[in-house]
């Protein structure tokens, strides 16, 4: 079976209070189900490599496929939790994490 | 490196000049070049002081003003004495003639997309502001803020308008921020060349769209708001009469 390829979305986000791993995970799965449905989030693979709510960045794994479906999920995201805004800023995407960390996480 | 635009910011002139310089400035950190700021006519002295305070090389703005017309007339009236005081004059129309009046006259520069025009505007709208250098502005602020439901509506009736404007080759921007009342509301440019994905926009003309043409857009703008300038290609070089000699 031939191997899915990944690409790896870093990130940074704006908001004034904490966010959690546990709540981001949980906003960007009701995003992609509300906008791509079950069918599209099946064909994802979203993984998240690095979550940092200190310094506000992170990064999330994906098929190639449905890049666009992850990038427009994060970017349509506008509350984690339901009365917190936030807003998330697509830094950059790699094919490689060494890549994703080096070029794009490392700097924002 | 390309300059990214979003010519519609409705800033609060009633907040205090910090709050409304750190809103703008956050414009800048996300990758913005110039930015189009809505100021009434009284309060244009506030705004050239707010330009002359953060404007810079990486970072400009420029004024607009925006008009709801609902006829011809009454949009000839207030066009009469605006063009020379504002950068940008955008307008947004209630009815197809007025619309289409707009788009000829040589004096408003960007026709704002409203719900009249979502189901009225269709190919030759989009032909004639290919041939009179007009832009049609596209608000995504739909997309970010309003309920599901209302997304998806917004996603099949702009798509549609959108085919004919990639058609007619015609300009179009994007924006997010008209009325924004968070400032978390806002979206990168580049974000927002994403968004238009689910427009079927190709990602070429999506990218044109926050830079190339808002640029074009105040270029032109800014030759019609120079006295110097008669019309295109006719400029006066030398004005010896006005001096006397």
């Amino acid at each position: 079976m031939k191997l899915e390829k990944h690409r790896f979305v870093v990130f940074k986000f704006y908001s004034e209070n904490t966010i959690l791993k546990d709540n981001f995970i949980k906003g960007i799965w009701d995003s992609i189900y509300k906008i791509f449905g079950y069918k599209g989030a099946s064909e994802t693979g979203l993984w998240i490599i690095e979550f940092d709510n200190v310094n506000k960045k992170g990064i999330i794994r994906c098929s190639v496929k449905s890049l666009n479906y992850i990038k427009i999920a994060l970017i349509l995201t506008t509350y984690i939790p339901k009365d917190n805004p936030v807003m998330f800023q697509i830094v950059g995407v790699s094919g490689t994490i060494k890549k994703a960390k080096e070029k794009f996480y490392n700097e924002c | 490196m390309l300059r990214y635009y979003d010519l519609n910011v409705e800033i609060d002139i009633n907040n205090d000049f910090n709050s409304i310089a750190k809103n703008l400035l956050f414009y800048k950190d996300l990758g913005y070049y110039g930015l189009g700021i809505v100021y009434p006519l009284n309060k244009i002295k506030e705004f050239n002081d707010l330009r002359r305070s953060l404007e810079d090389d990486k970072f400009k703005l420029y004024s607009r003003i925006n008009i709801k017309a609902k006829n011809i007339q009454g949009l000839k009236s207030i066009l009469k004495n605006i063009r020379t005081k504002y950068d940008l004059i955008a307008i947004e129309c209630f009815d197809i003639n007025t619309a289409h009046w707009a788009i000829q006259d040589s004096r408003p520069d960007i026709i704002v997309l409203n719900d009249f025009g979502i189901n009225n505007y269709g190919y030759s709208t989009a032909k004639l502001l290919s041939n009179n250098n007009k832009a049609l502005e596209l608000s995504l602020k739909s997309l970010i803020r309003d309920p599901y439901w209302r997304k998806s509506k917004f996603l099949r009736v702009n798509s549609k308008i959108m085919q004919h404007i990639i058609k007619a080759k015609s300009y179009f921007i994007i924006t997010t921020n008209s009325k924004a009342g968070h400032i978390y509301y806002i979206r990168a440019p580049r974000d927002l060349m994403t968004l238009l994905y689910l427009l079927d926009v190709p990602e070429n003309i999506a990218k044109k769209s926050v830079s190339e043409f808002p640029e074009k857009i105040i270029l032109q703008a800014l030759d019609k708001k120079n006295p110097n300038i008669i019309s295109k290609n006719i400029r006066v070089i030398n004005n010896r009469g006005n001096n006397g000699e």
